[in-house]
């Protein structure tokens, strides 16, 4: 399951109904604190994180549950230009720094790139191997 | 949904991440193990273009001026003011040495990628760099290996995927390794409705 977190209720609705429409498995949260209270029962695979939040930044959710041992592939989405506390997101783990508005092909390479398939892809069995 | 080892990527960055990918290594009989990569995309636009050598330069949102390219198909596609999507890629792997006492200097990969004529004009070049290193000390708890290079250098480098931590935990300090690192950047035109 992908958790997509970001303030703008717009946002994340948009970027869950285009990952459902790839075939991904995936739930919104308005916060990072409503993710991190849901964290036993989401059990997210992956994270599309908002950078800029309110309350828990996407780099204060990372470092959290990094602080805690929780290992997980984060993408984060950002419409900010402060090229340091990106380069900070990548450096502490985040795989991938996408900007606003998603684009949709970098968003699926970065998915795949984590190792993340659709679950179409993964009920009509094994890809062949390339 | 299902989770594997982080494998090549797809669509335009693909020509890159072949670059630490094993079936670039079948001369050297021996596979890179990737131990992490990251993406970084960014909006732009286009700002300078060459037509001589078919370089092309973007200015990011952010403001940094970045020079891409050449791009060998559709460049005369491209119109200042275009829209375009810039793309980061670095990934780092590891592999045995195959012949620890051969040449220690490091050696560098170039390759290009420029889309088909009749698509939507896209570019990306990359530039990997091979480099003897030795084992200098592994961390299982962080995951990550130092290893110094040849000139003396030292660095620490943290996985963050399966394969390059599975690998780490079965380093030992004085292994001869090859250290692959690649960097590529791709630029595609993501507004053509602007023209």
């Amino acid at each position: 399951m992908i958790a997509v977190v970001d303030d703008d209720e717009a946002v994340h609705k948009a970027i869950t109904r285009l990952l459902r429409t790839a075939g991904y498995s995936c739930r919104g949260f308005n916060s990072g604190r409503e993710l991190l209270n849901d964290w036993q029962s989401a059990h997210p695979d992956c994270l599309v994180l908002d950078l800029q939040m309110p309350e828990f930044s996407g780099l204060e959710v990372q470092r959290r549950l990094k602080a805690v041992g929780v290992r997980v592939l984060t993408i984060m989405i950002t419409a900010s230009d402060e090229r340091r506390v990106i380069n900070q997101s990548l450096a502490e783990g985040a795989s991938a720094c996408l900007r606003k508005p998603v684009d949709a092909q970098t968003l699926f390479t970065a998915l795949e790139m984590g190792g993340m398939h659709p679950d179409a892809v993964a009920a009509s069995g094994p890809l062949a191997p390339s | 949904m299902r989770r594997s080892h982080a494998r090549p990527a797809v669509g335009l960055l693909a020509f890159a991440a072949a670059l630490v990918s094993p079936s670039a290594w079948v001369e050297n009989h021996t596979e890179p193990t990737l131990l992490k990569q990251v993406v970084h995309q960014e909006y732009a636009t286009v700002a300078g273009l060459d037509p001589g050598t078919h370089m092309v330069s973007v200015r990011e949102d952010g403001g940094r001026v970045v020079s891409v390219g050449p791009v060998r198909h559709n460049f005369d596609q491209i119109r200042l003011g275009d829209r375009v999507n810039v793309t980061f890629y670095a990934a780092t792997a590891l592999q045995s040495l195959p012949n620890p006492s051969a040449d220690a200097s490091a050696r560098v990969q170039s390759q290009d990628y420029t889309a088909p004529q009749g698509i939507r004009p896209a570019t990306a070049s990359g530039q990997t760099v091979h480099s003897p290193v030795t084992v200098v000390a592994v961390d299982p708890v962080k995951e990550s290996v130092t290893v110094q290079h040849a000139d003396g250098r030292r660095q620490t480098i943290q996985s963050d995927v399966q394969p390059g931590q599975e690998l780490i935990r079965r380093l030992h300090p004085g292994e001869s390794l090859e250290l692959i690192q690649t960097r590529s950047v791709s630029v595609r035109v993501s507004d053509v409705r602007s023209r």
